[in-house]
């Protein structure tokens, strides 16, 4: 499982429910990421994605349980990392923008034994820059 | 030290026909076009620039929201404060140039006054009721107050940016309004509430309600003049401007 996440400077992620921030940019990525595998979400994220869907979305409210091997998941509520057994590689996008938040990434990565392999930035459509990190073990 | 809580509460009243206002409540006054909910209780800054106030829900009634973009701010008082300032926020309302020149408006209670504790130094900062990414508004005095680097900087401003992103990106309008609280005749404000409410969602993408503080982590603030100290062992400021600055 690939697991896909937007985070603030902070690592805060949603306040009261609410994404942070999106960016059409990200989304696009995001798909293109996840291009020859699927990519699940819940419910709540699929109108992010509606315009690019072509069958490869699975949404579900447990979809962190039910990725298999290889495939990506996009989340916006956390309350802890998946199975490490379960969990290959993780993808954070960065904004560059700090926001309100009372939910945050729940893990330091780089203090449980991921390593960030690549980071690269790019401008978004709503922000002058976003960054992708990529993590494995 | 202030007690753990305190009670307050306002309701304020926009007369259009006489082009003044009332303030009713007996400690704390802000300028508005509606009246405004009660706020019962404000728990002492605690080391958050924000809490969220009436459960997270903004003060809106229905007929409040509108896609029909427009802003709206409150005449000074007969103390040259600012009052509540309200926008129907859409993409047609965002700047498309940089912001200009604010230096000229000398909002109530300000000092130019620095701290080497202070992010940038400067303690207040001519703070935009509704920020200049929102509605474009420059020097607009009855859109300025003097806030702490931290209001401005930790406090507003990601709320600010999380409106500006939602409808930049969807193109959608928000219900926006931002209320100075001022304690009786104090010159500077104790805080802000900011409200906001997404339209064409009702509120799905972006609804909030937060009273934000107008305090700086290590330097006291005297809200009735705008002077301030070192909280420490209250040493004098640095440098200090003085209110005509």
């Amino acid at each position: 499982m690939i697991l896909i996440a937007c985070v603030d400077p902070d690592n805060g992620m949603s306040f009261y429910g609410r994404r942070q921030s999106r960016d059409r940019e990200v989304i696009r990525r995001i798909f293109e990421d996840a291009s020859g595998s699927r990519l699940w979400m819940a419910d709540s994220s699929y109108p992010l994605f509606s315009g690019l869907d072509d069958g490869r979305i699975q949404t579900a409210e447990d979809f962190l349980c039910r990725a298999g091997a290889g495939e990506h998941c996009f989340a916006e509520q956390l309350e802890k990392l998946p199975d490490p057994a379960r969990l290959e590689c993780v993808v954070l996008y960065r904004w560059d923008k700090r926001y309100p938040a009372d939910s945050r990434f729940p893990a330091d990565l780089e203090a449980r034994g991921w390593r960030r392999i690549r980071t690269e930035a790019f401008p978004g459509y709503s922000h002058k820059t976003i960054e992708k990190e990529i993590y494995i073990r | 030290m202030r007690a753990l809580k305190r009670m307050v509460s306002y309701v304020v009243v926009f007369c259009l026909a006489a082009g003044a206002y009332y303030f009713l409540g007996p400690e704390l006054g802000g300028g508005g076009t509606q009246p405004s909910y009660s706020l019962e209780e404000i728990p002492e800054y605690s080391g958050s620039p924000y809490v969220v106030i009436n459960n997270n829900v903004p003060d809106f009634s229905q007929e409040d929201l509108t896609t029909e973009a427009y802003e709206s701010y409150s005449p000074l008082d007969a103390l040259g404060r600012c009052g509540t300032a309200e926008a129907s926020i859409g993409v047609e309302l965002m700047p498309t140039e940089e912001r200009g020149s604010i230096g000229q408006v000398q909002p109530t209670g300000w000092h130019t006054v620095t701290y080497d504790c202070v992010d940038g130094r400067y303690l207040y900062n001519r703070c935009h009721l509704i920020g200049y990414q929102l509605t474009g508004e420059n020097a607009n005095e009855e859109n300025l107050i003097t806030g702490t680097r931290y209001l401005n900087v930790d406090g507003m401003l990601p709320f600010e940016n999380m409106v500006a992103d939602y409808i930049t990106e969807t193109e959608n309008h928000v219900l926006y309004r931002v209320t100075p609280i001022f304690e009786g005749e104090n010159l500077v404000a104790s805080g802000v509430v900011m409200e906001a409410q997404s339209v064409e969602d009702s509120g799905e993408g972006i609804s909030f309600a937060v009273y934000v503080y107008n305090v700086q982590p290590g330097v006291e603030i005297d809200y009735a003049t705008g002077e301030s100290w070192l909280a420490e062992d209250g040493t004098a400021a640095q440098t200090d401007g003085a209110a005509a600055a």
